[in-house]
Formats: C-alpha cells, structure tokens, sequence
C-alpha cells in the first residue's frame, strides 16, 4: 500500500470512531478510571459480557459471531485448493482479511476506512503467524503442486470498542470449530497425473488442527493506568494500546504497541502479566461456550 | 379521545376501510382505503389520522428541553448534534453572555464564542423555535441551561422520553439527571450543599467580565459506582423498550440493589428481565 511508514507509527488509536468528547467527558472517564471505576462500573480489569455463535456463515468450514455489548464481529474461516508458494512448496497458505462496515465506523472517510482494514488486518496476520497455531505443513495436499489455502475474513458489523479483541476471539471459536473435507489423491498413470477426490458426504470431514489459538488481550493507558476493554469513549482518551497475544499455555505468543503515549517498563511488565491473567480466563469462558458445540461434532 | 388499546399497524395495512377522513403523516389513500405507509401506532385526532412510528428520528417541538453536543462553529451561532435529522442551531443572541443579560451582540461576542461554547462540549438547551426546513433553534437563556460538566452521557431512543414538565430531576441517590426528549441523558452527581449549588449557577456573572475559574471537583469511587448505576439503569430500561422517567430509573435502580447486584452486572443478559420487572409491572398499571 502507499502508506507511508509514519502513517502506519501513529496509527490509528482509537479506532474505529474517532469522537467528539468535551473536556470534563475526558476528566470523567479519566479520573473514574484512576478511582477504579468506570463509566460503566466496571473496575480497571473487568471484561465486558460476550457471547459466540458458531456456524452462522452456512457455506464457510468454519464461522463464529461475537458480540461485545455493542461490538459486532463475524469470521468465517474458507478452505480452497491451491498451489504453493515456489519457496514454500511443503506448507499451505493462510490468508487474513478485515473489513469494517462504514455503520461501524460513521466518523471515518473511505480512506480512513480503507488504513482501518488494513490495520486491523496487519494485527490480526501477525497475532495468528507469530503464534504458529496453526502447523502450514499440514495443510499441503501435494508437496510442491497442491496445498490448502485458508482464508480468514472478519467483518466488524458495529464497534464499541475493543474491536481486535473481538476479531481474536471470533477467530479463535471460527477456527477451533473449522472442518477439513476429507480428500483423496488418486495418482494416474503418468507422475504428474493426479485427481482429487472430495468426498460426497458433506459431513466427512475432520477437524481443523487449530489447538493452540491466541487470544489477543489489549490493554488502554488512560492517564496512568491502563484498563482492558475499553469502550469506544474510553478509546478516545487512550494515549498508548498494548495488544498481547496469550495462548492456551499462559505463553505470550505476540506484542503489538500502538499509539503516540510511552510506557514505562515497570508498567509493561504489569501489563504483560494482567494480560496473561485475563488472557487465560477469555480462554476459559470462550471453551465454555463452545463446548456444547464440539461435543456435536463427534 | 379514544379509549380503547392502541392500535397498532405495520406498513401496507388497512387503518380503517371507512372513508371520510383525512390523510395526516405516515398514511395514504389507496382503493379509497385509507393505508399506513409506515409501521407504528395509529393516531386520531378528531377527524384526522396518523400513524407514528417507534423508531423515528427526534422531531423537535418548542418548549422541548434538549441535551446536545456542539458539532461546528460558522456565522454567530453554534451547530449541535441532536439525535435530529439535522443540526439543531443555538444562536449567539439566544444565548447567556458572561457580564451581563441584555446586551448588543458585538464582534468581539462573535470572535470569542469558542470560549464560550467549543466542539464537543455538550450542552442544555430548550426548543424555542422549529425552522421553516425542520431543524430546531435552540436557546440557554435561562440560568438552568449551559454547558455541563463533571458527569457522563447516555443516549436512548428518543420515543422512550416522554413530554413532562420537569426534565431537571435530582435522584433519591444524591444523582442528578437531564432527561433530553431528544434521548440524550446527562448524569451528574447532585451538587453538595446550598452554597456550591449558587456558585455553580452564577458561574459567568461577574462584574468584571472575566469568567470565574471554575472549581475543580473530585468524585470518589462510591460516588461514581452511584452513577453508574444510574447509567446502566437507563441503558437496561432502553434495552426492555420501558418509558425513561425518575420513577422507572429508580425502580431499576432499587431493584439492582435489593437483587444484591454490582453496578456492572445490571446489563447482564441474563439479569436483564429480573432487574426490570418492578419497572415493566409499573408500566402495566399506567396503561
């Protein structure tokens, strides 16, 4: 894309609405957020009730819908056959893409829509790359000729705040609950003949091998604390965002910083280890709502 | 007056198959059947009918008082956003200027208006008149109006606020609310004590001119869990589709209390129907 490094440093904070907020609104949520409680009444660690549907995109392998409060998000994770990369010719593909509706950014142009997808897309392909959860290796159909390329499309159908988080953790219950058709490769007479034979049955397939997905956990600073979750007024009067990746062993997999505000490394090292905390239990209650569901699959 | 329930009617259908009457908004005539163009609720007014919708943009009418957020500054006055299908305008001359009631508007009013009010500050206001293009023109000529501090915002619906005399409500939980009819709802603790409460309405009078340093206030964490109670209260009376008045907040709020609940699990799905039944039953008994 054309641009420019210095664009993409400051970024965009609070995104995806950048509102208009008087003076003592700021004070407000600045000084309730140093007293512990926020707007909301929550205290500076609590995390906002969600639910998960899975199964809501009916032709995808896999899809998950979150809803944050008023956050929004579908992913719908696709399987295509493809050929691999010339460098690559023993791993599969993995392909991410975020889009935001414009009701879920109102206060942005096309272009500022257009930097939006492109960074939350960033964030969301190098939280999932860096993580390794899932092995390329075993997406490959035919060493060097075909290979599994997997799409992951999130929409942002409406914000409140807090929208990466969201997008990780639909990704996480779209992937966790993703299937692979099972497939054949019948070789013909010639070496380089092959068919590829899907099966017919529409349930013969197995599960994708998506284990060890992260969740993204990101902490605000508003003032000199930090809160997690923050709603789109709290995002407004953020000065530094921290995203860390926690997977299901209490491992940080991916740090990301946002923002034009610094953070002090006694306050980082507080961070990372509320993250962790925080991290595992969003694990926990996403398994809780998705057990019923993998039980089914059996 | 009619006396019977409502009647309520979704676009395309028959209001009445009588003739005689006269189309007002949201009907039409088709087959000389008198049809309702939009979904809502059926209104007679002697020989006129109407049907008005639930979901409607804030209309606007004068003597409404209003809750908005300054949006732009042009030629001697203020554009606010309302929750209107415009800008709602707040002239220069419809304002309180600091030194003085009646006065002349002067260049210099016009060149320090930021100072009075900026982008995004929010402010009180009432409907004084509705333009001839539908937006409304507001004025803060009474002390009670102005910009407002040290609380926070919530918005609803607008066809849940209800015209009543008094939209200046002090809680029985020492919480003050603005309940804008245009469903913007400003929440701010109740001002301490006799004294503070003058100092706070006489902010901009000063012989000198000069505007008096405002007094910085501090709330502490009880206070704040009290308003957001009060903040969640109204977001789960707007969620049940309930009338907004101090009486329903209250019952939400009390019942939040006696069911044990924090301040955050109020909006709570699951909780959701339990803390608003005394609210929903009220409704019951009104109608």
């Amino acid at each position: 894309s054309t641009q420019s490094t210095w664009d993409r440093l400051i970024g965009l904070l609070s995104y995806p609405a950048i509102m208009l907020l008087s003076p003592s609104e700021r004070s407000w949520i600045t000084e309730g957020v140093s007293e512990n409680v926020r707007g909301d009444g929550r205290s500076r660690l609590d995390y906002r009730y969600f639910s998960i549907k899975t199964g809501v995109v009916a032709h995808a392998n896999g899809s998950a819908r979150v809803k944050l409060d008023n956050t929004d998000i579908i992913t719908s994770v696709n399987l295509e056959i493809s050929e691999p990369d010339t460098d690559t010719p023993d791993q599969g593909k993995i392909v991410c893409a975020v889009e935001c509706t414009p009701t879920s950014c109102v206060n942005l142009d096309q272009q500022g829509v257009m930097n939006l997808n492109a960074q939350l897309t960033m964030e969301l392909e190098k939280l999932l790359s860096e993580s390794r959860c899932i092995n390329l290796n075993d997406l490959i159909i035919i060493p060097g000729k075909q290979c599994w390329s997997l799409s992951i499309d999130a929409l942002v159908l409406e914000s409140s705040g807090n929208v990466l988080d969201a997008i990780c953790i639909s990704t996480m219950a779209a992937l966790t609950t993703s299937t692979v058709p099972t497939i054949e490769v019948v070789k013909g007479e010639n070496e380089n003949q092959y068919e590829i034979v899907v099966s017919d049955d529409p349930f013969d397939a197995k599960p994708l091998a998506a284990n060890n997905v992260p969740v993204c956990v990101s902490l605000f600073k508003i003032g000199s604390y930090f809160v997690v979750d923050a709603t789109d007024e709290e995002e407004e009067v953020t000065t530094a965002r921290v995203s860390i990746a926690v997977n299901r062993a209490g491992e940080i997999s991916g740090i990301y910083k946002n923002g034009i505000g610094g953070i002090s490394p006694v306050a980082l090292n507080e961070m990372v280890l509320a993250a962790r905390k925080i991290g595992l239990d969003l694990i926990a209650k996403i398994d809780d709502s998705l057990r019923p569901k993998l039980s089914d699959t059996d | 007056m009619t006396t019977s329930a409502p009647q309520y009617v979704t676009t395309g259908d028959i209001i009445t198959p009588e003739s005689g009457f006269l189309m007002g908004h949201g009907t039409t005539v088709a087959d000389n059947k008198l049809i309702a163009t939009v979904s809502g609720f059926v209104e007679r007014v002697n020989k006129l009918i109407s049907v008005r919708p639930l979901n409607v943009r804030y209309g606007g009418e004068v003597g409404d008082v209003v809750v908005g957020r300054v949006i732009e500054l042009a030629d001697k006055k203020w554009r606010l956003e309302v929750g209107s299908r415009q800008f709602a305008v707040l002239m220069l001359s419809s304002v309180h200027l600091p030194g003085g009631e009646q006065r002349r508007r002067t260049y210099e009013d016009a060149l320090q208006m930021r100072s009075m009010f900026a982008e995004g500050d929010l402010i009180s206001a009432e409907v004084f008149k509705v333009l001839p293009e539908g937006a409304i023109s507001l004025h803060t000529r009474n002390l009670k109006y102005g910009k407002l501090d040290n609380g926070q915002l919530v918005t609803v619906p607008s066809a849940l606020i209800k015209r009543c005399k008094q939209h200046f409500h002090t809680l029985s939980c020492e919480i003050d609310v603005i309940i804008g009819t245009n469903g913007f709802i400003w929440i701010t603790p109740t001002p301490e004590s006799q004294s503070e409460e003058q100092a706070k309405d006489k902010p901009q009078r000063q012989e000198d001119g000069d505007e008096k340093p405002k007094v910085v206030r501090h709330f502490n964490a009880l206070v704040r869990e009290r308003l957001s109670r009060v903040r969640n209260s109204i977001l789960a009376l707007a969620q049940m589709y309930i009338a907004i008045h101090s009486v329903t907040i209250m019952d939400v709020y009390m019942q939040s209390i006696s069911l044990g609940l924090r301040a955050k699990d109020i909006l709570n799905p699951d909780i959701l129907q339990t803390v608003t039944q005394s609210a929903l039953s009220r409704k019951g008994e009104q109608s």
